[in-house]
């Protein structure tokens, strides 16, 4: 006769379907119902990084944004872009945006437009200031292979992206002249933001043979395999996945108490917590099933 | 002679790779920048082509050979060629040779001004006979620079366009709240009547970005979360001190992600911290030298002809 299951096997293999329906419920409920969170800065990632941009000099600072995020990096990785744009509009900083990977295009085509929407709304209301495409900021697009723009930037931009994504032509934009930017020289530093391994290649070939300074944004996921780059100084800070994006905004709401902009980080680290936390007593659960299972076999065999 | 060229190709370029990253000299630091920028590119164009060539071929052969699956290749052939002709004729934006707007607010300029009408009738009614409508009163706006469209020709409202026009819109109305309300009242010249901002849809490149390919990437992502919790709950067991370290310390640092608990518990953010920079650090320095080590010693072998997998299989 087959022995009949002891409760901890069968909690062991509860049905699939019923750890989905917790996890859906866990996910969903804090996005309805979010809960506020005191975010803790991490100095030597978000701060750093945040004062390198800070610290920018206000007219002629241009900061160079690499928006590779997909869709499905998009609730970790869209943040940081917004984040990053927003401080730089605040500080009056030039901002190129590229993107190396097709993929890429219209998240980072849709960040700048939110946030120059943004910011001409506020500044329609006679708050903060507008910004003009063009002359504030500019979407260069793509061009393939990805090491021709890394290293084509170093030498001259024109050459890599003669047109922007809108087929006007680069050389003649007002933030291209006024500015006088060519190269990797003309730039304060670059923002990687990708799910993969891109901010090393930058700093392989952009920093290590241009001298640049490079700053990343990162999925959690991933953000242990650049800690070695925060040591050695080749990366100036870095934002690691949605607990660094909710960092950054934490930072701008502290010094451009005016930014009235939609926190999407902030917003989405109830759901985060919540699923860690849940994970996290899954685990426990599962565990201590497991140990309970032995005890009653070592008593059987006994 | 099949594998003498390509090698003799590979050992050329390699070596002036080397000598082009040291040597900063004006001759060198140009012909590099035309390998890479001409070249490069074109290369890049042909691998492209090359790509889908291959791509195209593996999947009709599945459905010749009514492989597993072999359905979702037309899935897959029906994709490429609607997305290859909206990207042709379709534009970025829906701007190009295409008709491919659906709705939008219907707009025509003249003498340097924006009307805005109910329906493309009336629009086209303006367009006959424009002088006798036009009215500078009843224009919605100046014509905006980015529009840059002739005069008496009909402007239509891309997204990009909807965005320039809300901001100078927007700028023009000062107080009004976009967020409530997309755009204030426009009054059509031709009947008179209220024209409020519609939506617009186009079959664009960014539209079919938008509409299909970041709903199933976020999808396909998200389903990641219910089956890592569902493996993490059934095979993520201390079985021995090996598994119960990497248990501790991944509970360590999955609760100093969330910044509740490290208010409770304020030690816990350096705690995690400190997993990070120390045991993490040392672990993936000693990777990544032994994978520089690797990929370098793999490099020589391959630039000095010992190595050719990479040139696959075939003949002399």
């Amino acid at each position: 006769m087959q022995e009949e299951k002891t409760v901890w096997q069968k909690m062991m293999s509860v049905d699939r379907r019923i750890i989905y329906l917790m996890v859906a419920v866990v996910m969903i409920v804090p996005i309805i119902f979010p809960f506020d969170q005191p975010v803790r800065v991490a100095e030597r990632t978000t701060g750093a990084m945040f004062q390198a941009i800070d610290n920018f000099p206000n007219e002629n600072g241009v900061f160079l944004i690499s928006a590779d995020l997909n869709p499905q990096d998009q609730p970790e990785l869209y943040p940081m872009l917004v984040s990053w744009i927003r401080h730089c509009f605040h500080r009056d900083i030039k901002v190129l945006v590229l993107c190396l990977f097709p993929a890429s295009l219209g998240l980072a085509e849709q960040a700048l437009n939110q946030v120059a929407t943004e910011f001409n709304n506020r500044a329609a209301r006679g708050v903060g200031r507008r910004v003009v495409y063009g002359e504030d900021f500019v979407f260069l697009g793509w061009t393939p292979p990805p090491i021709v723009p890394i290293l084509g930037l170093g030498e001259n931009i024109f050459d890599v992206f003669p047109r922007d994504f809108y087929g006007d032509d680069l050389r003649t934009m007002p933030i291209m002249v006024d500015n006088r930017i060519r190269n990797y020289r003309n730039m304060d530093m670059i923002g990687s933001l990708s799910a993969s391994s891109t901010p090393i290649t930058y700093i392989a070939f952009a920093q290590a043979r241009f001298g640049i300074r490079v700053t990343a944004g990162i999925t959690a996921v991933s953000a242990a395999d650049f800690y070695p780059y925060i040591d050695s100084g080749q990366l100036t800070g870095m934002l690691e996945g949605m607990k660094g994006a909710a960092e950054y905004e934490q930072l701008i709401a502290e010094y451009f108490p005016h930014d009235d902009g939609r926190r999407m980080a902030t917003e989405g680290m109830s759901s985060q917590s919540a699923t860690h936390i849940a994970i996290i007593i899954m685990i426990l659960i599962g565990n201590f099933c497991y140990f309970m299972q032995r005890r009653v076999e070592n008593r059987r065999s006994v | 002679m099949k594998r003498k060229i390509p090698m003799t190709i590979m050992f050329i370029l390699a070596i002036w790779g080397g000598i082009s990253y040291f040597v900063g000299k004006t001759p060198v630091r140009n012909f590099d920048n035309l390998l890479r920028n001409r070249l490069l590119l074109i290369v890049g164009a042909f691998a492209i082509i090359l790509g889908l060539g291959s791509l195209i071929f593996h999947h009709s052969q599945k459905i010749r050979r009514k492989a597993r699956f072999w359905q979702y290749s037309y899935v897959m052939l029906i994709a490429l060629v609607v997305t290859t002709f909206v990207g042709l004729f379709g534009g970025v934006r829906g701007e190009g040779r295409l008709p491919t707007i659906f709705g939008g607010t219907m707009l025509g300029a003249h003498e340097g001004k924006v009307y805005a009408f109910m329906n493309r009738d009336e629009l086209n009614t303006f367009m006959s006979n424009p002088a006798s409508y036009a009215d500078p009163d009843k224009a919605l706006m100046d014509l905006p620079r980015e529009m840059d469209a002739p005069e008496g020709e009909q402007v239509f409202l891309s997204r990009y366009h909807a965005a320039l026009l809300r901001q100078e819109i927007e700028l023009q109305h000062a107080g009004y709240e976009m967020a409530d309300e997309p755009i204030p009242p426009m009054i059509s010249p031709v009947s008179g009547e209220t024209v409020r901002y519609r939506a617009d849809f186009k079959i664009s490149l960014q539209a079919l970005y938008e509409g299909i390919m970041v709903p199933c990437g976020s999808t396909m992502f998200a389903m990641l979360a219910f089956y890592m919790c569902s493996a993490a709950y059934r095979a993520f067991r201390m079985r021995n001190l090996h598994a119960g370290i990497l248990l501790v310390s991944a509970f360590i640092v999955m609760l100093g992600q969330i910044p509740l608990a490290t208010v409770f518990i304020p030690w816990l953010h350096d705690l995690r911290q400190w997993i990070l920079d120390v045991p993490n650090l040392a672990s993936k320095r000693g990777i990544m030298i032994g994978v520089g080590l690797g990929a370098s010693a793999t490099s020589f072998k391959i630039i000095l002809g010992i190595e050719r997998a990479w040139l696959g299989g075939g003949d002399e």
